[in-house]
């Protein structure tokens, strides 16, 4: 009888697990893809908007909050690090499924000029530094650090070959230039892109490297704004009835 | 039944709609349509074409000596575009006075600029395509339109170029091999992670239950990190830094010299002011709702050595024609052309010749086009082209603006 039970129990715990997860996970996935694309859509969008100063550092920085707070709350309550992975891995189905269907089928732009940046080796990095140091401050240093300085050096192996030089009608572009050029978008024209334009507060030549460093302490300090947001909503007792 | 059949319907119709009826050229307010830049001699050809083929278009548009000095002007940046629905077609050159506009560059006031672009057809359908110049905090400023018809090419379409290496791509698939295969490997460590976790099956009510009373025992729920999970984390740690150092080092050994994007401004070079040897003076210019009928008086003044006369006014992409002085008929229903719609009261001026003229503008066309919202705009100021032709079929433009009354019975 105790064991029937017990069977029972352990059947609708898991039926629980599967709806609760599925759900939380989905609609955050959801909640963070239109973040996303309110806040950085063209960065995300584009291959002519991946460039080394902007692209590095504001989506990656956007993309922390959410899965920073919800990761509050799988560690706090459940001691369970994986909700970066489970976040960013679900938004980035998300952003696949928004690519083929938005901007392939309906937009009619190439796959090739819209596909999503890679998020998720970033968001493992965060999950197992939480796990392997147990230390909200350590993980903000190292996890959350790396999350923001290697979002270049992840996604080069797809960018690389869109940065090749072409020879056009006597001028030099990258293959995203071209990209950008050739497929129209009306309402999106070059020079609305927010990307690197010559200055003169360069350090060397050493964009890339200047950006993943303060890409990774711009996330360092999301992270922990981030968490305590987290936290403050974890409180729920107290605030619900403040409410 | 029959509900869910009507859906169906009214889905597929939606799905098989290929045309856009427009992009918006009549959203912006009539004044601001009148007063920034005028388009003329917009020539599309062919209007018919396969996918693969090359559209020619051409044109001039005058940058208004009328801008709004609250609206940003085309001295900081502009760029040469294309209004249509989506990329169907695929630019391949494009020019502002002979000069490329792959990039963005910066104009003057009051000047005309000759401006063509190469199309290449992409996806069949039917679609209405404009000149459009986009301005830096101002937005895009909608040319004349004409309905292109694309039917399916010989060859599926590609995009070839050469790298300057010497590599043929396609750009409609470039390195999409390299894109899906590096997301599938992330999407399967990332799912490796995931499944590592959720093996533990339930998980979360027993966990839960197990952080609560270490916590209320006074204990740390840390313990429940075992030594195995710190393994494994370490594992996942190595390989995503392998993983990623790794395809790092292979594209740069793949693609060993790359460039950042470009993002240089182009000059096209500056020029003087039109000299016009008529001069046009806006004494009265009225707008009568009842009868749609726009009339200006104005005064002439002759100084070129041939009879002239007006023979079209042009505002806002509309066409009225004098069918007096020139034939002219639409291209297509929505070519915004008034073949009668234009009658001018005073004659033709000879040479040295000053007098006053009055020109009456009447179609339906400034409703259809909204124009006649100028009313409603907090600038009733009418900015347009007149286009003065001689007897040989020489031209001369002349913009002529000025604030509008309007007649209301």
């Amino acid at each position: 009888m105790a064991d029937d039970q017990s069977a029972i129990a352990k059947r609708l715990e898991t039926q629980i697990d599967i709806i609760l997860i599925t759900a939380i996970v989905f609609a955050i996935a959801g909640a963070t893809a239109f973040v996303m694309a309110v806040t950085m859509g063209d960065w995300e969008y584009w291959v002519d908007w991946k460039d080394r100063r902007f692209w590095p550092l504001v989506p990656i920085g956007m993309l922390m909050v959410i899965p920073a707070a919800l990761s509050s709350t799988f560690w706090v309550k459940f001691r369970l690090p994986f909700a970066f992975t489970a976040i960013v891995l679900c938004y980035s189905a998300v952003r696949w499924l928004s690519t083929y269907l938005n901007f392939h089928i309906f937009g009619g732009f190439p796959i090739s000029f819209v596909w999503p940046s890679v998020y998720i080796p970033m968001a493992i990095l965060v999950d197992c530094s939480l796990l392997i140091t147990r230390s909200v401050f350590l993980t903000g240093l190292t996890g959350a650090f790396l999350w923001g300085a290697l979002i270049y050096p992840a996604n080069w192996p797809m960018l690389a070959a869109f940065h090749e030089p072409i020879n056009y009608n006597g001028e030099m572009l990258t293959a995203a230039d071209l990209l950008g050029y050739e497929y129209i978008r009306t309402s999106l024209p070059e020079y609305i892109r927010v990307v690197e334009r010559s200055i003169l507060r360069t350090f060397g030549d050493a964009v890339t490297p200047l950006t993943a460093v303060f890409a990774g302490f711009l996330c360092t300090v999301v992270f922990y704004l981030s968490w305590i947001i987290g936290a403050i909503v974890n409180d729920h007792r107290r605030w619900l009835k403040k409410v | 039944m029959r509900s869910v059949d009507r859906l169906l319907t009214a889905l597929i119709c939606l799905l098989l709609v290929e045309n856009a009826a427009a992009h918006g050229e009549r959203a912006q307010q009539a004044n601001t349509r009148m007063r920034t830049t005028h388009f003329y001699d917009v020539s599309m050809s062919p209007t018919n074409l396969r996918v693969g083929d090359t559209m020619k278009l051409t044109g001039r548009f005058r940058v208004s000596k009328f801008w709004p000095d609250h609206i940003p002007g085309v001295e900081d940046r502009v760029f040469l575009n294309i209004g249509s629905s989506g990329p169907n077609f695929v630019r391949t050159a494009s020019t502002i006075d002979g000069v490329s506009m792959v990039q963005s560059t910066s104009l003057q006031t009051g000047r005309d600029y000759e401006f063509t672009m190469d199309l290449k057809a992409r996806k069949t359908g039917r679609f209405h395509v404009h000149p459009v110049l986009n301005v830096l905090n101002t937005g895009t400023l909608v040319g004349g339109g004409r309905w292109i018809t694309i039917e399916p090419g010989a060859q599926p379409f590609d995009n070839k170029v050469e790298t300057m290496f010497g590599r043929e791509v396609d750009l409609e698939t470039y390195n999409l091999n390299v894109v899906y295969s590096w997301h599938l490997l992330w999407f399967l460590v990332g799912g490796a992670w995931l499944a590592y976790w959720f093996r533990r099956r339930p998980l979360l009510i027993p966990r839960y239950r197990e952080v609560q009373s270490l916590e209320d025992a006074g204990e740390d729920p840390d313990q429940l990190i075992t030594a195995t999970d710190r393994k494994v984390a370490a594992g996942f740690v190595a390989v995503t830094l392998v993983l990623i150092i790794g395809g790092y080092q292979w594209a740069e050994a793949r693609h060993p010299v790359t460039t950042p994007l470009r993002t240089a401004k182009v000059d096209v070079p500056e020029k003087p002011a039109p000299v016009s040897s008529i001069d046009v003076k806006l004494e009265e210019a009225t707008y009568r709702i009842p009868g749609r009928s726009f009339q200006m008086t104005l005064t002439v003044d002759n100084h070129s050595n041939q009879v002239v006369e007006v023979g079209e006014f042009a505002t806002a992409n509309v066409r009225f024609i004098n069918p007096s002085v020139q034939s002219v008929e639409p291209h297509d229903s929505h070519d915004l052309v008034a073949p009668q719609g234009l009658r001018v009261e005073g004659g033709p001026l000879t040479p040295g010749d000053s007098h006053v003229i009055k020109v009456f503008a009447e179609d339906a066309l400034w409703e259809t086009q909204r124009l006649t919202l100028l009313i409603n705009d907090p600038d009733s100021i009418i900015v347009g082209l007149l286009f003065f032709y001689g007897p040989d079929g020489s031209r001369e433009i002349v913009e002529v603006g000025g604030p509008m009354l309007p007649v209301f019975q």
